[in-house]
């Protein structure tokens, strides 16, 4: 087992940041733990690292317990959203900071450090920048030295705070899929940080999604998109629309709208008395057409990227979001202000507490 | 700090504010300073050198100069200690410490002179338990040394606690999980970090030190060649209607002192490399 967190909490003063969290990792995984600002998953990230200590509970690494374990003994390699690289030292001295501070007896020669620093440098793909001072480079770079400076000490586990947190959009998308990659050579245990849905599950073997200091749902990317357990995960993972239903023979009726969603696919529970639709989920039609129908009046379009956006209103004044493709678009020649009747293609429902 | 060869200015008129500063500069500093050299100047060779290299004199240097040097470290490295401890933790009574902070800049220095020696005299509340180590502080070079100490502690500890509380906190968590104890921690992260404005905080105190009169008059006991500071000399020339004497000691003082500020900012600049390169 790589990391085992059982029953760790954590307050600062009244606020709850982690509340009898339990969480298994593998040796060799890359989870993201995923969740809104202040549920909880930086803190639980610093405690792993023991830049933080827990209230109660325990945290092993490679089954050894922490409890008395410095932050320098921990073996854990720790990335942090603004790089925190030493802006006083170059590239060069920055990877090897780790190596040179060993005990003596411990310290590789000179030469072996030299060495080390180069392949990290040719890991992360900047081997002309060894003498470049951390401020000559942009934040990408920045951000794949303070990889490659966590890597030098041969962690046993990589823990990654917001790491694309700072970078820009298309900077974001490649470096994740950089990390993917890496992992996939290094195979170092690996827990990042962010609150970015699409990052977590682009890049992670499992999710952890958090909420107010709690675990919400543990699961591989697919198996949290489709299965979410309740409608923070699923609202979470995507935009969703709520509408309020009534059961009538295990068939949810959609209320104000006189519409059942007899062909569509369900998740649904049977008492369930409200139903989460994704935009992209909806068929448009111009014509009332069969029995699940919901009539709304299209008040806003934005046709710029893949899918079009609409932003529609219904009868009963609710905001429905809807994404259709251009293609759909095009042919049902969609205007502002025109009526549009929406039958809902996959229903979510929860169970209610 | 300043940033240099900027190519537009935000603020125009280089060339006023240039104008005005090299005027102000030659009234305020350079002309009465140059009056120095100028009545220096009226004296030949041999008569300097037999200002400069007067047993007398020459102990009033060392002592000076050392002493305030001295002085400057303990504050250097005590200074830092209050600055980070103000900087880093809350703890009750916390505005009050850091407004004693300021204290020895409006203390009147005599005022300082006087209670410090009441208080390390052999009898005094301090100088009591010194006195059974078989310390004297109180009219010795320890004396002195006490009391640039005192006047020196604010410029170390306002001139690091705005870098400290500037500081990123998780580059040293970065270097502790990297394995660094806190010692090293503090020698290759936090320390280069400060290193800039420590040294100017040493420059001040030093500067400061080096030109003390008031306090140090009263706690050192003003003996020739024994703990006779550089400023108390000249004032005692001038007492005599030695004129000459004491603007040859005035001139080189300042000679000294200009030279070893210069260094400082020299090697402040070194110590700033880093921040250069981000300008390229």
């Amino acid at each position: 087992m790589g990391i085992e967190i059982s029953g760790v909490s954590k307050s600062f003063g009244k606020f709850v940041a982690l509340n009898n969290v339990h969480l298994n990792i593998q040796a060799g995984e890359l989870i993201a733990l995923l969740g809104p600002s202040g549920s909880g998953k930086t803190t639980l990230l610093r405690i792993i690292a023991g830049l933080e200590s827990a209230d109660a509970g325990e945290i092993r690494l490679f089954n050894e317990d922490t409890m008395n374990k410095k932050v320098k003994d921990r073996m854990v390699g720790f990335v942090f959203q603004h790089y925190a690289l030493f802006r006083h030292m170059t590239v060069f001295d920055n990877i090897a900071f780790g190596l040179r501070v060993r005990p003596r007896r411990t310290r590789p020669a000179k030469t072996e450090i030299r060495d080390k620093v180069f392949s990290l440098l040719r890991l992360v793909q900047l081997e002309h920048f060894s003498d470049h001072y951390p401020a000559q480079l942009s934040g990408g770079q920045r951000q794949r030295i303070a990889l490659a400076r966590a890597l030098a000490v041969e962690p046993k586990v990589l823990l990654l705070d917001e790491p694309f947190g700072a970078l820009d959009a298309k900077v974001r998308k490649e470096l994740r899929r950089w990390l993917r990659r890496l992992h996939d050579e290094i195979h170092v245990t690996t827990v990042f940080v962010t609150h970015d849905q699409e990052e977590a599950l682009e890049v992670a073997d499992r999710l952890v999604i958090m909420n107010n200091g709690g675990i919400e749902q543990i699961g591989t990317p697919e198996d949290v998109y489709h299965n979410p357990v309740n409608p923070f995960v699923f609202n979470f993972l995507g935009d969703v629309n709520l509408f309020r239903c009534r059961m009538e023979n295990g068939v949810p009726q959609i209320i104000g709208h006189g519409s059942e969603a007899t062909d569509s696919t369900m998740s649904v529970v049977p008492e369930a008395s409200q139903v989460y639709v994704r935009p992209h989920l909806f068929d448009v039609s111009l014509l009332p057409n069969g029995s699940t129908r919901i009539k709304g009046t299209i008040m806003h379009i934005n046709p710029a990227g893949p899918t079009v956006k609409l932003e529609l209103v219904s009868e009963w004044n609710e905001r429905i979001d809807v994404n259709i493709t251009q293609e759909k678009y095009q042919s049902l020649k969609l205007n502002t202000n025109m009526t549009v009747f929406l039958k809902p293609i996959q229903m979510h429902s929860f169970r209610e507490p | 700090m300043t940033k240099k060869k900027k190519k537009q200015s935000v603020i125009p008129g280089f060339s006023m504010s240039m104008g005005l500063t090299l005027s102000y500069l030659t009234l305020i500093v350079l002309a009465p300073l140059s009056m120095l050299f100028i009545r220096a100047a009226g004296l030949n060779v041999s008569e300097i050198k037999h200002i400069l290299l007067s047993e007398r004199t020459l102990s009033a240097f060392a002592l000076s100069f050392g002493a305030s040097l001295i002085a400057a470290l303990i504050n250097c490295i005590f200074g830092f200690i209050v600055a980070w401890v103000l900087v880093r933790y809350t703890f009750p009574g916390k505005v009050f410490f850091d407004a004693f902070v300021d204290l020895p800049f409006a203390l009147p220095t005599a005022v300082a002179g006087i209670s410090l020696t009441s208080l390390y005299m052999t009898s005094g509340w301090i100088g009591r338990y010194f006195h059974i180590l078989g310390i004297k502080v109180a009219y010795t070079r320890i004396g002195i040394i006490v009391a640039l100490t005192f006047i020196g502690l604010p410029f170390v500890v306002r001139t690091l606690q705005p870098v400290l509380s500037d500081m990123d906190k998780q580059a040293e968590e970065a270097a502790v999980s990297l394995g660094a104890s806190r010692w090293k921690t503090f020698i290759h992260v936090i320390l280069p970090e400060i290193s800039p404005a420590l040294l100017t905080g040493f420059a001040l105190a030093l500067a400061r030190a080096i030109g003390e009169y008031g306090s140090v008059v009263f706690i050192s006991g003003n003996m020739p060649n024994r703990t006779e500071i550089v400023p108390l000399l000249i004032m005692t020339r001038l007492e005599e209607y030695d004129y000459s004497g004491a603007t040859v000691i005035a001139a080189f003082m300042l000679i000294v002192s200009f030279l070893l500020l210069l260094m400082i900012n020299l090697l402040q600049g070194w110590g700033q490399r880093f921040q250069e390169a981000e300008k390229l």
